[in-house]
């Protein structure tokens, strides 16, 4: 083999483990992005901290203002829970404000399951910080994924 | 005396019209969609839909955040919300219609069949359905339930060919609500 047919062949060699090395990156990343699990609550960033009484009359005036700015985006809502409900699948509810339309934070499942004790000392009545992610107004202001958070 | 009993009967006509015109709201109901083709099954799940019954005259209204629905795999979360249902632009899908010979009392005997026919909006888009449901009793509660079929293509829901064999041609749509007395 001559000199220069020998660095072709390295050459070719070189083309082709770049290519595999590619399509494996490639693939990856392709399971990466399938599998990629949900985003956690307690690591999202928060975008805004209000008071409940004015997200609620933020959405309650001029919802097509609020929706746009709110909406997918983490928001701190500290206000008074007034009611602690399940719903009929089994999920926690804390309505906060109004319990006809105020504000629902519907828990995510893996953060009330580790904070049980948490919730069982929220008494009705009491001011409640929580921390979620704002999915619009339908009745009620929705959040979720939400959970609380405690000083 | 008189008096008395004209206010007695008065009161009672007027709980008699306030219970013949009773509202029904749950605002946590249960929808889902289901897609199913030999290369994937599709489940998304929302249980925060919003609906309201009038037992005067059958008039359901049923609203769902199109992003309060949820998918095993983040991915198809994305994939739903931005491409498909484009939930930034049409955030809500909406349903309003009639349960069909609609009889004050089938809210107050056990579930039985009905169907409910309407005008079902998803994606901006308006298509009058007439749909097979049940409603009535469970558990001392007003309780409706209804599986029916949509096709994305009828609310201008383009599929691209790359995925088309994924997502099924039509989608299973699952609807179940618990009532609770509405007195605003």
């Amino acid at each position: 083999m001559t000199h220069q047919k020998f660095a072709l062949g390295i050459a070719r060699k070189g083309v082709f483990f770049g290519f595999a090395l590619f399509v494996l990156a490639a693939i990856l990343f392709f399971l990466q992005q399938y599998y990629k699990p949900h985003a956690s609550i307690v690591k999202l960033k928060t975008d805004f901290t209000v008071s409940a009484a004015d997200i609620l009359s933020e959405f309650q005036q001029d919802e097509a203002t609020a929706a746009p700015k709110y909406t997918d985006k983490v928001v701190e809502i500290s206000g008074t829970l007034v009611a602690k409900k399940k719903t009929d699948d089994g999920s926690a509810l804390l309505i906060l404000q109004d319990t006809m339309e105020g504000i629902s934070c519907q828990l995510d499942p893996e953060w009330a399951k580790e904070n049980a004790s948490v919730l069982d000392g929220l008494a009705e009545g009491s001011p409640l910080h929580v921390k979620g992610v704002c999915k619009g107004y339908l009745m009620e202001l929705k959040i979720s994924p939400a959970m609380v958070v405690t000083p | 005396m008189r008096k008395f009993l004209i206010l007695l009967i008065a009161s009672l006509f007027q709980a008699g019209m306030a219970s013949a015109q009773q509202k029904y709201i749950a605002k946590n109901a249960y929808i889902s969609f289901y897609s199913k083709t030999p290369m994937e099954d599709i489940l998304g799940e929302s249980n925060e839909a919003v609906t309201f019954l009038d037992s005067g005259n059958g008039e359901i209204v049923f609203a769902v955040l199109i992003n309060t629905f949820h998918f095993k795999r983040a991915l198809m979360e994305e994939h739903f919300n931005e491409n498909y249902m484009e939930s930034a632009k049409f955030p809500k899908a909406k349903f309003k219609g009639t349960i069909v010979d609609f009889k004050p009392d089938q809210l107050k005997s056990p579930t039985s069949g009905v169907r409910i026919s309407g005008v079902l909006n998803i994606h901006g888009k308006d298509k009058t359905i007439d749909v097979p449901a049940k409603i009535g009793l469970e558990n001392g509660k007003v309780t409706a339930t209804s599986t029916f079929k949509v096709t994305p293509e009828d609310f201008g829901i383009e599929i691209p060919n790359l995925v088309r064999d994924k997502i099924a041609k039509e989608l299973d749509i699952t609807v179940k609500t618990v009532y609770e007395p509405y007195n605003p």
